[in-house]
This record gives structure tokens, C-alpha cells and sequence, in this order.
């Protein structure tokens, strides 16, 4: 994990998290530092303590142990207990919870209570840039699922929170709509300089987002990294698995390499002997004509539209590699290919379930 | 999950920081300048203003619990100190055919309100015949009969000079009632059955909601299995609803223990009857605390049968909306006798007593107009009835709230202490109550001797505040069931929501859960304000001297024979009864896609 700059505290510092619900620990020692300005996603699956991590940091659950700094400030820890409502950050709930008693204007307006006229003018402002302005009168029930998530984004913005919580904000979307709001989101996110912290389960949209990600798991940070670094250069099994699908071919490391029936992989990083599994994503093998690189049978191909993946069947692998081509692509079942590796793409990782 | 609520709001020191707009003022660039955000110091210093409120909340929720348990510890106490000479008395004389008589009326009320019941449930959810609807919600009727009206009207109705006897008589050809002796009404059967046929609609309410909930899937696959109708009822749709009609059960059975009216008009000797005996005739408090005790056990042995009855089967089904079970049509002679059939109960438990006070009542006014008195008892049934309400509103909202607001094992339990009053019989409520309300009379008279020397007029039992203490104690169940109800319904989410946009707890309860509750506190309160104008035993017990309720009047009357302005009184109980049946048929009809 990379420190923050000294100068400035991070937006968001927790520190040795623990909660436990019952029996179940849903964090068990978490670390994590938001930057200023950042768009961090918190991905994983659900239950791994992801939505708890959130509430905790928003003052709805107490953690057993551990701090919780905003800005610098002890907001949770040992004997302090800042209520939710004294911690100036946002949350947009997985469901809106818009109060279905309230316009969209009251909602918006309900986290203004004690400050200036010109917080009420700025907020209906921030409705009107979010293209909302003519159902102000209305009540959020009346509303579409993406007019709601918008209403409810701007009320958790319209106090001006020095950090905004995310709570699977796009789940409640249809996929054709969700690209669009997400984009919406993230330009009105970054042209408030607002810090956020996104919960999401969904590896497409912490990509799409994320400044960096924190991928969790069992109440545990697994990875901090930009999405590109964690895609690229994952840590663990559990993260390149998370990531992306991939074929993965179980062997062990010999004189620095990976051997694998398609060539050794160098993976000096890595101890002698140590159990491995060299992980193929589609982009890491380039498909030509046979002759070019191993030769291979393509057993089954499935059209995407915009690309397509064809499985190749390879002498001396039980499983079938997969291999991504733009388009329909030439080759179909049956077809003999040539196959290679492209090596930067290639992950080599530690075989956790064999050590 | 539940008390993950209460690890939240336990620290409530840090006071809030003004926050800023997110976004420019007007005619600024889109792109707002960075913000500058104030930094806020952490305040673990002096607890501000919500910081004060919620300890006095859980004073309140405490002072609350504390008010319902102090009548039946103030039993215990009692009863220890023995009756003098009585209590073996007592125990020889009175309470085994007090026992006697109150097992067989319970197992015969019991027997009568659950096959009513149900089978008035089942026939308007799985038949649709002409007049179904109508019968729908007339099943309901007899609730806005109290027993001691239905036994009021139902004497003089069947008096053997009476119309239904003189009528019989004519259609025979008798001309003396001596020729012919019909069963009298004033027995243990006559009791049951008067009982029975007012109480049914306690068991008819919760068994048709859940037929109607019941997944329509439930009962077609029992039918696919080669099971006839009626097979099916007894086979899948019986068993399902077990847990209602054992609910439904247990509250007419509490009525029925509750009841001192038509018990003492049809002579027969109940528990009930025998304390307000003991109290009233031989001024032996001690024993009818005694007694009282007995029939305490007995109310809290029924409630745990019934929670037996409920525990540990599914009995839910889906849990998404399911789709209704059809209702089978019914045609000619059949859809006749189904309507007859369900017009029985109707006109046994409502139809012959009102119009019989509708008539009476009629020709009373007719007579000798609106009396005074009438209108006097009147405004004394809706004032205490009406203060009452308030205050068993306010007390239940804030037991119920307190494990939403603040959470907690503890809360929970205050709210389940809070709630017991509805097991306590409204007689035995009232002699509980008698002898700490005497004590606190008495401290504070003597109080006033010492500091002024002059005595105070009676604090308590003089002034009607003893009476409202008891409403509020036996019906404060009803409120704060209502009030949990509506704010379960309200998501988390919500509440988390108004916490993060800066409310404190006692905020998000004004702000969000209250507006969008209050149909629930509105219904729950007009169920109290018609338990209270309907309530006799405690009314009886504990209302001021000289002063008279609708209830009490009516009670007067019977008692001794006289039928004056009791018609009057009986009419106008009834005509606030009708309130909530409305209501009631509306909340319990479950909404499921047709």
C-alpha cells in the first residue's frame, strides 16, 4: 500500500479494523488509506466486509477495534464514538433510501438543515446540473431507477461531505443504463473534488471508476493498486481469478522458469521448486495460422459481437485454452491454428491450494 | 442481526460541524474551485443536546415498563399479607367452583370462536358467492359488541316475556310462558354461546387474513394430489393456519376472562366475578389479590399455550407476493346456504342485539328524550377515554421506538415488560392497582397535613387519574404493537440515511420515521380509544365516586333490573365499537396481486 503524502493526512485513514457480528468476523484487521481527490473502489465479493467496512466508516457500526482518522481527525476508536450525523461524510445507499415522504427537492435539502441560503441555491443548482431540475416537486417513488440514483447522489453530495460512501450505487441499474449514469457519476464526482470510497462487487466497474482499488476478501484488504496494476499484475491467485477468467495450468518452478506445454515462463521473483499456477487470460495467447507458434485444433467458437473467443484444444493440455479475436474472426471448429504466448500478459502466481 | 443496532448512537459527544454546498454558487463555472473544508475538532467534552435526550428516553421506556409491572407486583404484595380469617375461605368456597366454572367456560368459549371462526373464514376466502363481500367485513361486526352489551340485550331479548319466547309461544299456541319452558339463558351454555358468538371474530380476522395469504400453489397442489375440498381444508389450509386461529383463540379467551358483565348478568360465578366479589362485597382486598393471582396465571399459561401452539413450524410460505387462491363459485341453492350460513354468526353476534338497542333506545328517547345524565356519562366516557389514548399513544411510541432508536437487548426487553398490560385482566388491573395508588394518597395527604395542615383532597383514586393509568397500562400493547409494526416498516436505510445527512437519533425519528408511521399510530390509536369506551371491570373499580361512564351506567342498570337509559348507553358504546371495524378489515386484508 503507497502512504499518502506527508503534508496532507489522508481523506480516509483506517487502521486495524476488526468488527464481528455474532460469529461472524466480518473484518478482521483492515488497513486502508483514501488520497484526497481519489475515486477508490472497494471490490470483492459479497460478504467478504466490504458494505461493513463502509458503515463502519460512516459511524453506523462500531468497530470491536481498530481507528477510523477523516482528515487526520480520530473520528472511531478507543473510547471515541463520533455519531454519523457529526462526521461530515456522505452515503448513497444501495436502495436510494430516498424518503418516499419528501420531494425530490425536501430530500435534497434534508442534509442542509443549519446552513447558509446559499447552500439550498447551490443544491438546487447541483439538481439542475444532473438534468433534474423539472421533477423537483416530485416524489422520488415517481421517479425511474436511474432519475432516483440521481436524486440520491445529489443529496448525498449537497452537504458538501468531505468524503462520499458508495454503496453498490449502480447495482439497482439496468446493464444498458448503467454505463451511462456510471460516466454521469464520476464526472459530477470529479468536478465537485469529491473523495469517494465505492463498494462494488462488479471488477468491470471498479475498472471503470477507481482511481485505485482495494480488493477484499474474508473482511481482509487483499491488494491495493491502480486498476491496471492490480489487472496486470495481480498479487495472488485470488486476485488475477477475481479479476479476469483465465486457464490456469498447475506446474512448479525450475531454474527460474514456469514450464508450461507451451514453452517456460521466466519467473525469477519466484522461490525454486515453489507450486504454481501460470494463469492464460485470452489476451495472453495470439492465435495464427498453423505452423505459426504450437500447433492447435479451435474446438469451439462463441461469437460476442464485437469479438469473438475461440477454445483451442492443445496436445499435452487436458483443459482447453481460450483465445479472444476481434470480429467474427477465420476460424471456426475444426480449423488447425498456431498458437503463442504473449509473454507480458502471461501471469505467473503462487499456488495457494497446493501449498 | 437485530442488536447490530446497538453497537450504533452509543457516543453521541461529538457535536456537528457545519458543513459546505458541494457545488458553486450561481453563474460560477461548473467546475468548482477546490473546496476548503473546515476542519472540526473532535468534541469529547460536554454532551449536547441529543446527547441529553436519549438518556431520558431510556428513563422513559424504563418509567413506562416500570408502570405496567407495579400493579402486579403491588398483587404479590397484597396477597402475601394474607386475608386474615378468609383466605382458607376462600380457598375452600370460592375458588374451586370459581375454577370449575371458568375451565368450562373457556374450553366451551374456546371450542365455539374457533369453529365460528374458521369457518367463516374459510367460507368467504374460498367461495364466491352472491353476497360474499357484504359478508366479508359483517363477519367483523360483532367486535363493536362489548359481551356485557350482548348479554344486556340478549336477557331481555329472551326473557320468558320477552319477544322471542312470546313469539315461539304464538307460533305454538302457548299462551303462558309456564306451558312452555325453554332453556334459559342464564347458564353456563347460554353463557358459552353468547360468548362464542360475540369473541368469534377475534379468530375470524387473523384465520381469513391468513387464507387469503396463503399461496394459492399451497392449496392447487394438494388438489393435484387427489385431495377433494374438503380434504384440502382439513389437509393443507387448516394446519397452515394454525398459528392464527391459535392467536385468534387466545384473545377471545383473554376477553372472555376479562369479562365481568355478561359473566355476573347470566349468573354464572368466573374468577373475574368472584374478585370483584371478594373486592366489592367482603372487602377483602388481600383475597382478591389472591384470586387475582390465580387468574393471572391462568391468562399467562393461555398466552404460552398459544406461543406452543405457533412455535418452530413455517407457516409463511413464499416470499414473494403470492398469487391468491381462486375462489371456487358457488351457485343457486349452494351459494344460498353459504350465505345463510355465514349470516348466522352475523346476526346472532350483531344484528339481534342492535336492533333490539336500536329499537329500545328509540322508544326510550321517544319517551323521555335525551337525559342528562346520558349526556354527562357521555362526556365523561370521552374524556378519560380520549386522555387515555394520549397517553398510551405517546407511552407506546416511546417503548416501541427504543430499540429502533437506540437498540439494544435492554430496550427490547422494556418494550416486552411495557407490553403485559393486554395479558392482565382490566378487574385484576384495578386491584392491583388500589392499594399503591391508597399508599401514594395517603404519603402525599400526609405530606400536605405536615406542611400545611390541611388535608388533600385524594390524588389518585379521586380523580379519575387512577382510571386513565389503567387504560393506558392494559392498552398500551395495542400502541406500541402498532408503533413497532409501522417502524419495521420503515427500511434501515432510511434511518442510516437521515443520521448521515446530519439528523441526530430523536431527529430521524421526527423527520422520517414518524411522518411515515403515523397511519399505524393513528389506526393503533383509535383500536384504544374503543377498548376504553367499551372497558367495564377496571372502569368499575377505579372511576371517581359519583361518577358515571356509558359502561358503568349500563352495568347500573342491569344490575339491578332497571332498563331505563341502559339502551341508550349501549347503542352509543356500540356506535363507537363500528369505528375500527373498518379499519381492521382494511389492515388485515393482505395485498396480493389478484
Amino acid at each position: 500500500m503507497t502512504e499518502p503524502a506527508p503534508s496532507r493526512p489522508a481523506a480516509l485513514a483506517v487502521e486495524d479494523l476488526a468488527c464481528r457480528f455474532g460469529r461472524v468476523q466480518a473484518l478482521a484487521g483492515v488497513s486502508l488509506a483514501v488520497r484526497p481527490g481519489e475515486v477508490m473502489a472497494l471490490l470483492g465479493d459479497s460478504g467478504c466486509g466490504k458494505s461493513t467496512l463502509l458503515r463502519v466508516v460512516a459511524g453506523l457500526e462500531a468497530p470491536q477495534a481498530g481507528t477510523v482518522r477523516l482528515d487526520g481527525r480520530l473520528v472511531a476508536g478507543p473510547g471515541t464514538r463520533v455519531p454519523p450525523e457529526a462526521r461530515g461524510v456522505g452515503l448513497m445507499f444501495q436502495d436510494y433510501a430516498l424518503f418516499p415522504h419528501l420531494t425530490v427537492r425536501e430530500n435534497i435539502r434534508f442534509g442542509l438543515k443549519g446552513q447558509p441560503p446559499a447552500a439550498r441555491e447551490a443544491a438546487d443548482e447541483l439538481l439542475e446540473q444532473v438534468g433534474l431540475a423539472a421533477h423537483a416537486g416530485a416524489y422520488p417513488q415517481t421517479l425511474s431507477g436511474g432519475e432516483q440514483q440521481r436524486v440520491a447522489l445529489v443529496r448525498a453530495l449537497a452537504p458538501g461531505p468531505r468524503l462520499l460512501l458508495l454503496d453498490e450505487p449502480f447495482s439497482n441499474l439496468d446493464r444498458r443504463m448503467r454505463d451511462r449514469v456510471r460516466e454521469d457519476t464520476v464526472a459530477l464526482l470529479r468536478r465537485t473534488g469529491t473523495t469517494a470510497l465505492m463498494v462494488t462487487h462488479d471488477p468491470e466497474e471498479a475498472l471503470a471508476v477507481a482511481t485505485r482499488i482495494a480488493l477484499m476478501r474474508r473482511g481482509r484488504i487483499v491488494q491495493v493498486a491502480t486498476g491496471e496494476a492490480l489487472y496486470r499484475r495481480p498479487e495472488s491467485l485470488f486476485a488475477a481469478r477475481f479479476l479476469a477468467d483465465a486457464a490456469e495450468i498447475p506446474t512448479r518452478i525450475a531454474g527460474g522458469r514456469a514450464g508450461t506445454p507451451l514453452g517456460a515462463v521466466p519467473a525469477s521473483h519466484l522461490p525454486e521448486g515453489a507450486p504454481v499456477r501460470v494463469c492464460l487470460r485470452p489476451e495472453a495467447l495470439r492465435v495464427g495460422a498453423p505452423g505459426d507458434g504450437l500447433p492447435a485444433q479451435v474446438l469451439r467458437r462463441t461469437f460476442l459481437g464485437a469479438a469473438s473467443v475461440l477454445h483451442l484444444g492443445l496436445p499435452g493440455l487436458s483443459l482447453p485454452l481460450r483465445a479472444r479475436l476481434p470480429g467474427p474472426g477465420p476460424y471456426g471448429p475444426g480449423d488447425a491454428v498456431g498458437v503463442t504466448l504473449v509473454p507480458d500478459s502471461v501471469l505467473v502466481l503462487p499456488d495457494e491450494e497446493a501449498a | 442481526m437485530t442488536d447490530r443496532d446497538g453497537l450504533i448512537d452509543r457516543d453521541l459527544d461529538g457535536a456537528a460541524p457545519p458543513r459546505r454546498a458541494a457545488v458553486p454558487v450561481r453563474g460560477a463555472p461548473a467546475v468548482p474551485a477546490p473546496r476548503t473544508r473546515a476542519p472540526r475538532a473532535v468534541t469529547t467534552g460536554r454532551a449536547g443536546r441529543p446527547g441529553l435526550l436519549l438518556p431520558a428516553w431510556t428513563l422513559a421506556a424504563g418509567l413506562t415498563a416500570l408502570l405496567v409491572l407495579a400493579p402486579v407486583a403491588a398483587l404479590g404484595l397484597e396477597a402475601l399479607q394474607g386475608s386474615g380469617g378468609l383466605w382458607p375461605h376462600l380457598l375452600a368456597h370460592v375458588l374451586p367452583p370459581a375454577l370449575h366454572d371458568t375451565a368450562l367456560l373457556l374450553a366451551g368459549v374456546g371450542i365455539v370462536v374457533v369453529v365460528v371462526g374458521t369457518g367463516a373464514a374459510w367460507l368467504v376466502a374460498a367461495y364466491e358467492f352472491p353476497g360474499r363481500r357484504l359478508l366479508d367485513w359483517a363477519l367483523l361486526l360483532p367486535l363493536a359488541v362489548p359481551t356485557y352489551i350482548a348479554a344486556y340485550a340478549y336477557l331481555d331479548l329472551l326473557h320468558p316475556v320477552g319477544p322471542v319466547q312470546g313469539a315461539i309461544r304464538a307460533l305454538l299456541g302457548y299462551a303462558r310462558p309456564r306451558d312452555l319452558v325453554l332453556p334459559d339463558l342464564r347458564s353456563l351454555p347460554g353463557c358459552i354461546l353468547l360468548l362464542g358468538f360475540v369473541l368469534y371474530p377475534y379468530v375470524y380476522l387473523p384465520t381469513r387474513a391468513l387464507f387469503l395469504m396463503q399461496s394459492a400453489t399451497l392449496v392447487e397442489a394438494g388438489r393435484s394430489l387427489g385431495a377433494r375440498p374438503a380434504a384440502v381444508f382439513l389437509r393443507v389450509a387448516l394446519p397452515l393456519a394454525r398459528p392464527a386461529i391459535a392467536l385468534g383463540a387466545s384473545l377471545a379467551l383473554l376477553e372472555a376472562l376479562n369479562d365481568i358483565g355478561a359473566a355476573e348478568f347470566l349468573g354464572v360465578r368466573t374468577l373475574t366475578v368472584s374478585i370483584y366479589d371478594t373486592w366489592v362485597n367482603r372487602s377483602d382486598l388481600p383475597g382478591a389479590a389472591g384470586l387475582a393471582l390465580v387468574m393471572l396465571a391462568a391468562c399467562l399459561g393461555l398466552i404460552a399455550v398459544e406461543r406452543r401452539a405457533r412455535r418452530g413450524r413455517g407457516y409463511a410460505g413464499a416470499a414473494q407476493r403470492p398469487r391468491r387462491m381462486s375462489r371456487t363459485p358457488l351457485s343457486g341453492p349452494a351459494a344460498l346456504a353459504a350465505l345463510a350460513l355465514g349470516l348466522v354468526p352475523v346476526a346472532l353476534g350483531f344484528l339481534a342485539p342492535a336492533s333490539y338497542l336500536a329499537a329500545e333506545a328509540s322508544r326510550r328517547l321517544h319517551r323521555a328524550g335525551l337525559s342528562g345524565a346520558i349526556l354527562s356519562e357521555s362526556l365523561n366516557t370521552l374524556v378519560y377515554a380520549a386522555l387515555a389514548t394520549v397517553v398510551a399513544t405517546i407511552l407506546g411510541l416511546v417503548v416501541a421506538a427504543g430499540p429502533r432508536l437506540l437498540g439494544g437487548r435492554w430496550h427490547e426487553a422494556l418494550l416486552r415488560c411495557a407490553t403485559f398490560g393486554y395479558a392482565i385482566p382490566g378487574a385484576i388491573l384495578a386491584i392491583g392497582l388500589l392499594p399503591p395508588l391508597a399508599a401514594l394518597d395517603g404519603l402525599l395527604d400526609g405530606a400536605s397535613r405536615a406542611l400545611t395542615g390541611a388535608p388533600l383532597a385524594a390524588m389518585g383514586l379521586g380523580t379519575g387519574a387512577a382510571l386513565v393509568y389503567a387504560y393506558a397500562v392494559r392498552f398500551l400493547a395495542v400502541t406500541a404493537g402498532s408503533s413497532e409494526a409501522g417502524l419495521a416498516r420503515v427500511p434501515r436505510s432510511l434511518g442510516d440515511a437521515a443520521r448521515i445527512l446530519g439528523r441526530g437519533p430523536v431527529g430521524a425519528l421526527a423527520k422520517v420515521h414518524l411522518p411515515l408511521t403515523w397511519p399505524a399510530l393513528l389506526g393503533g390509536a383509535l383500536l384504544v380509544f374503543v377498548d376504553c369506551v367499551k372497558e367495564l371491570p377496571a372502569t368499575l373499580i377505579l372511576r371517581p365516586l359519583n361518577v358515571e361512564t356509558l359502561a358503568t351506567h349500563l352495568y347500573g342498570e342491569a344490575a339491578r333490573g332497571t332498563y331505563e337509559d341502559g339502551a341508550v348507553a349501549a347503542l352509543l358504546i356500540v356506535a363507537v365499537g363500528l369505528l375500527p371495524v373498518a379499519l381492521l378489515l382494511r389492515v388485515s386484508t393482505p395485498k396480493v396481486s389478484p
